[in-house]
């Protein structure tokens, strides 16, 4: 391990290299953020507080961490699924399969958004389905998909679910076979090969997944803004109010919410990070 | 390394000789900033204006270039450096804004006549075919059977006028008795399942998605979505007490004078006065300012008792701070 880091530091370019990442990172990510801080603390600590305590900010990033959950949650399944899916099984057009699940990063959030707002509407293909005359309408009673909270949980499964897949993917095709054939082999069930040999390796690549389509929900914009109804207190997401405060001509509000949505990512992001040391430090113990 | 250098300028030269002669040939270029619902009218304008300017600068041609957005939006844009050499907002407000930067000049309303609003609007309701929930004015959306879509006043002029439309019209109905209006406006509130983030978005969720029995929106959105939209299937509801939408106009001065194009931009301007673009706001059911060409299109515009906003709730710099700011009437009204 030693003689590897030594032997890339006398690697020729690395001043140059180091220096141009340096000046990248500072332009585009680190300067933008000290500036964000600086705004928010404009007029003082009590402004910051002020207006990240106010009732409707903390319900829209209530609203918008509870979405964000349910999307991280339905996607841990569903993400996991079309990981496992793709990885074990030969079809065809697998390829083609594995390329619509990178359609989501590709696509204009604002695209994604109106399209599912369409789809989803009550006059919608798949919106009339729950409406009063639709056939899960008329089972379970009419419901609202777009312009409801279950529109915004949709919009934030399709915009995180490349997340998942391309966390979980790589982890399943190095998985060897030979550990599940040796547990059968050893008298193990299906189930007790998934829980005890499958299931390990994969934990900190889905927990890794998770963290990212977490962070990534709770600031996601484009796609929600058109799927949502935006009644306040209610289903506003907070990027909505960073915009409302923008449309207000008040920077330093808008960055104090902004700050306050990066520190929700931040510990999310450290949470994941401590998870997944936890877990890979107990697997590596286990082997 | 003579040589190159030598070569080089006069490349250099040749290049500035060919810029220098080509400038008159070459089209002139203007940008214009815009708010959202004017996308039809200035597609037409532009086109119109094209043609007005080969005719009086010897066919020298005009590129105009368009930029829509919400009108805050674009204000703050050109604050921080968006390249607008005029601007066509919805709210005198957010011209103020621009003002105050000295992007434009602080007597941009006398420059152009009727206070550099060369069209107006009203806010109206739309209601779908046969007004089957008898809608006829704002009290009307206080019925617990009635829903209505509106944009979100705090991210849409559009959406701004609708709510003041609507505490205006409840106002005019319930009296001065200020906590019966408070109630009244809770109430309408409740009524609205969807706050669309811009004007036509709103019309969207309503036309499109059939959401809600009515919608709060311009005079001019609302005609195009009866009448172009989905034909046959909407009526436009005027309601008896009604603001009026002014979009005033202007010269982004501080730009223009950058990039040298002032004359340009004024005439730009002044055209909106004109009587073939006056035309063309009426057709596309924007009160034209000009009363020639009101009175040939009298049938289009029904009277109705239109009044401005800074009559009734006080200059806009209040009416954003009292009413549109955070923790202002419009978040008490949800608390």
């Amino acid at each position: 391990m030693n003689l590897l880091t030594k032997k890339r530091a006398i690697l020729p370019g690395l001043g140059l290299s180091l220096g141009l990442s340096v000046l990248g990172l500072s332009l585009m990510v680190f300067i933008p953020i000290v500036v964000m801080v600086f705004t928010a603390f404009e007029g003082g600590w009590d402004r910051f507080v002020e207006a990240v305590t106010d009732r409707r900010v903390l319900a829209a990033a209530w609203f918008s961490l509870r979405m964000s959950f349910y999307a991280t949650l339905i996607n841990l399944v569903f993400g996991s699924l079309v990981a496992w899916v793709l990885v074990r099984y030969r079809f065809p057009g697998r390829s083609l399969l594995n390329a619509l699940v990178d359609l989501p990063f590709a696509l204009p959030t604002a695209v994604t958004g109106v399209t599912l707002a369409t789809l989803y509407a009550p006059t919608g293909l798949i919106g009339q389905m729950f409406a009063a005359e639709g056939i899960f309408g008329r089972i379970f009673g009419p419901t609202m998909i777009a312009f409801d909270a279950k529109g915004v949980v949709i919009a934030l499964i399709v915009v995180t679910l490349p997340f998942m897949v391309r966390a979980v993917q790589p982890v399943l095709e190095t998985l060897n076979h030979e550990f599940e054939e040796a547990a059968t082999v050893l008298g193990a069930t299906r189930g007790q090969t998934v829980r005890r040999v499958i299931l390990p390796e994969l934990v900190p690549a889905m927990i890794m997944g998770c963290g990212m389509m977490f962070a990534r929900a709770t600031g996601e914009y484009g796609s929600v803004i058109f799927i949502a109804n935006n009644i306040p207190y209610d289903t506003e997401i907070l990027p909505l109010v960073i915009t409302g405060k923008l449309d207000q001509f008040n920077p330093q509000a808008a960055s104090a919410v902004a700050l306050l949505m990066l520190m929700i990512s931040a510990v999310i992001l450290l949470a994941v990070n401590i998870a997944q040391w936890h877990f890979q430090k107990r697997l590596v113990e286990a082997h | 390394m003579r040589r190159y250098l030598l070569l080089i300028a006069s490349a250099v030269l040749a290049f500035g000789g060919a810029t220098a002669v080509a400038a008159d040939t070459q089209p002139a270029e203007l940008f214009n900033a815009s708010y959202d619902v004017t996308r039809a009218y200035f597609k037409s304008y532009n086109e119109l204006f094209r043609q007005h300017y080969a005719a009086a600068h010897n066919g020298r041609k005009v590129s105009v270039y368009q930029s829509h957005a919400g009108a805050s939006k674009q204000a703050m844009a050109i604050v921080n450096g968006l390249m607008a050499d005029t601007v066509s907002l919805n709210q005198a407000s957010d011209m103020l804004l621009l003002s105050r930067h000295n992007m434009v000049s602080k007597d941009w309303e006398t420059k152009y006549p009727n206070h550099a609003v060369p069209f107006t609007s009203v806010t109206v309701i739309l209601v779908r075919k046969g007004n089957p929930k008898n809608i006829h004015d704002w009290s009307d959306l206080l019925r617990s059977d009635v829903k209505f879509v509106m944009p979100n006043p705090k991210s849409s002029g559009t959406g701004r006028y609708a709510f003041l439309s609507l505490y205006g019209g409840i106002r005019h109905s319930v009296g001065d008795d200020a906590t019966k209006v408070d109630a009244a406006m809770k109430r309408a509130m409740r009524n609205v399942p969807i706050l669309a983030n811009a004007g036509h978005g709103a019309t969207n969720a309503f036309v499109t998605s059939q959401i809600g029995d009515a919608l709060i929106t311009l005079e001019n959105e609302a005609h195009m979505a009866a009448e172009q939209y989905s034909p046959g299937q909407f009526e436009v509801i005027y309601p008896d007490y009604s603001v009026v939408v002014e979009g005033p106009v202007a010269v982004v001065d501080a730009v223009a004078r950058k990039k040298g194009s002032e004359a340009l931009a004024d005439e730009y301007i002044k055209y909106m006065w004109s009587d073939a673009a006056q035309e063309l706001a009426a057709s596309l059911w924007l009160r034209p300012a000009s009363e020639k060409v009101l009175a040939r299109y009298h049938s289009r515009f029904p009277d109705i008792r239109a009044y401005r906003a800074v009559d009734e709730f006080g200059p806009w710099n209040r009416i954003k701070k009292d009413i549109f700011s955070d923790g202002g009437y419009f978040d008490q009204v949800y608390k």
